[in-house]
């Protein structure tokens, strides 16, 4: 059985008496899989996985992690002892190698056992691709290959519940990929994986939900086809040259020989263009940009 | 990770070998028992090893100012009191080890000189009730300087404080000070009452100290490290 993280009016401010608060009474329930957690700089998404780790104290509400309540030091305890956790900004000791910072972690997260320590940490290495810079020095490890070691060392200890923050970010186009199918194979039925990203392909190759905060507030919870539904029927290819009607938005652009062509996102039809499929770069772009989320509310 | 810090082999270990160098060839200890003389040496050694940890605790816990590692490692089961506490206890058993060695191969050397093991029990105890309680206490205050100073204005502070407060004379420079006090860490009130080191090594104005008075010292020492400990734990907090 998956575990479920139950958020329930959620409120944040950093600093008192600030106008828009971080998080602004957010209430919404992530089940088993794999979950998207999508949103513009400032949404809110990483002061909502800080508090979901039990890093960052909320002002109001109340986050229950698979039966633990965060309010309490106990059930801070519980969750970590289940979490693998990958934060955004991600820093670690350049002096430790690889594998040395990999056992260190492991060691924290209680995995006391020397040989089981060993063995967790071979795997990971050989999971992202480390096992030959293992013995290097971090300090001298390129900014995707620190990415990876981040992603071994979420993954350490077999978490139930593994919550990434912008896990791809600076990662290559084979590593992003390898990345991804290693997160899907992980969100099965066994884990809740919680992943936050700014690349909608990421999220729309692998992940079945979505969330989408929007300046603290939940616009959109339900399933990521659902989310790229919202552009159904609205979202059109234009064809080279042809101007942009004022009233669209633009997902799209490429440049070609006759010139550049547009998709874009309209509630009414343009004068030249064909309706496409809409993605779910179309369906985000269309609930942010085209319909208002703090007038429609929360969608599902 | 201390073992490949800069500063454990430029200054640390340096001045580990210096205070051997000045046990060996100082006239200071001359006509003194010979576990007197281990118990005055302990104190100078451990003067200068102050001096090596200041040098090199100053960045032990600059990482944990940055976001990104803190909620990495916030976001672990363990206590971040305990955490922070290895980090320091760890980082000071490795940058002490040179002194330690330093000074139990002069208490072995003065041992087989004597011809009795009594020098090398009292660097022993010396190790005990000098060197790790007042390496715990630099280490702590040093490393709690270097989060909230920039490491190099740390290390000068923190270097100035231990002079201020192990050596400094006041008879010579006229400021109020904590050296020759019971509040000192220096290391000087154990080694008087407790392993039989000249009173010179803990007072100016040869007075008698007890064990009571030992005691007390040691308990100050212990206790202002724990304080401190608290202190880097939320400053170290203010950063997540």
């Amino acid at each position: 059985m998956t575990l479920t993280i139950s958020i329930t009016d959620l409120t944040k401010r950093y600093r008192r008496g600030d106008a828009r608060p971080a998080l602004d009474r957010v209430t919404l329930t992530v089940d088993g899989g794999m979950t998207a957690l999508l949103g513009a700089n400032g949404a809110g998404k990483t002061t909502l996985m800080r508090i979901c780790v039990g890093v960052l104290r909320p002002d109001e509400g109340r986050v229950v992690v698979g039966g633990h309540d965060l309010a309490t030091a106990a059930g801070r305890r519980a969750v970590k002892r289940i979490l693998g956790y990958l934060p955004q900004e991600l820093a670690m000791y350049d002096d430790l190698t690889g594998r040395e910072f990999l056992d260190y972690i492991a060691l924290l997260k209680g995995v006391d056992d020397r040989r089981t320590r060993r063995d967790q940490i071979e795997r990971m290495l050989d999971l992202t691709g480390l096992s030959e810079h293992a013995n290097r020095r971090i300090g001298t490890y390129s900014g995707g290959m620190k990415r990876r070691l981040g992603i071994a060392q979420a993954l350490l200890a077999d978490p139930e519940l593994i919550i990434v923050d912008e896990p791809t970010a600076g990662l290559d186009p084979a590593e992003r990929m390898r990345f991804r199918s290693l997160l899907a194979s992980l969100g099965g039925a066994r884990r809740t994986v919680v992943l936050s990203t700014h690349i909608l392909d990421d999220a729309a190759q692998t992940c079945p939900d979505a969330i989408v905060l929007h300046r603290g507030r939940v616009a959109y919870q339900g399933s990521t086809a659902g989310l790229a539904a919202i552009a159904e029927g609205r979202t059109y290819l234009l064809p080279p040259g042809a101007p942009v009607p004022p009233d669209a938005v633009v997902v799209n652009a490429s440049a070609e020989a006759a010139g550049t062509r547009y998709r874009v996102i309209s509630t009414r039809p343009p004068a030249e263009g064909t309706l496409v499929p809409p993605t779910l770069e179309d369906g985000y772009a269309a609930l942010l940009q085209l319909d208002d989320p703090a007038a429609t509310g929360t969608r599902s | 990770m201390m073992l490949r810090s800069r500063m454990l082999w430029v200054a640390v270990a340096p001045l580990a070998a210096l205070s051997l160098l000045l046990a060996l060839t100082s006239p200071r200890g001359a006509g003194l028992p010979p576990a007197s003389r281990v118990a005055d040496t302990a104190v100078m050694m451990n003067l200068l090893a102050g001096f090596g940890l200041t040098m090199a605790m100053a960045d032990r816990l600059r990482w944990h100012r940055r976001t990104g590692l803190g909620d990495l490692l916030a976001a672990t089961p363990g206590s971040a009191s305990a955490r922070m506490a290895g980090t320091l206890i760890g980082a000071a058993t490795v940058a002490l080890a040179p002194t330690t060695a330093a000074l139990l191969a002069y208490g072995a050397g003065t041992a087989v000189a004597a011809g009795s093991p009594g020098p090398f029990g009292t660097a022993l105890a010396a190790v005990v009730v000098i060197l790790i309680p007042s390496g715990l206490l630099v280490t702590t205050f040093t490393a709690v300087a270097g989060l909230v100073l920039p490491v190099t204005i740390a290390r000068i502070g923190a270097a100035g404080v231990w002079a201020w407060a192990t050596v400094l004379n006041p008879r010579v420079l006229p400021i109020p000070t904590v050296s020759y006090t019971i509040l000192s860490p220096g290391g000087g009130y154990p080694a008087v009452a407790w392993l039989g080191a000249p009173r010179r090594a803990a007072v100016l104005n040869g007075q008698e100290i007890g064990a009571s008075a030992a005691a007390v010292n040691l308990l100050v020492v212990l206790a202002c490290t724990a304080v401190l400990l608290a202190v880097a734990r939320k400053w170290t907090e203010r950063y997540r």
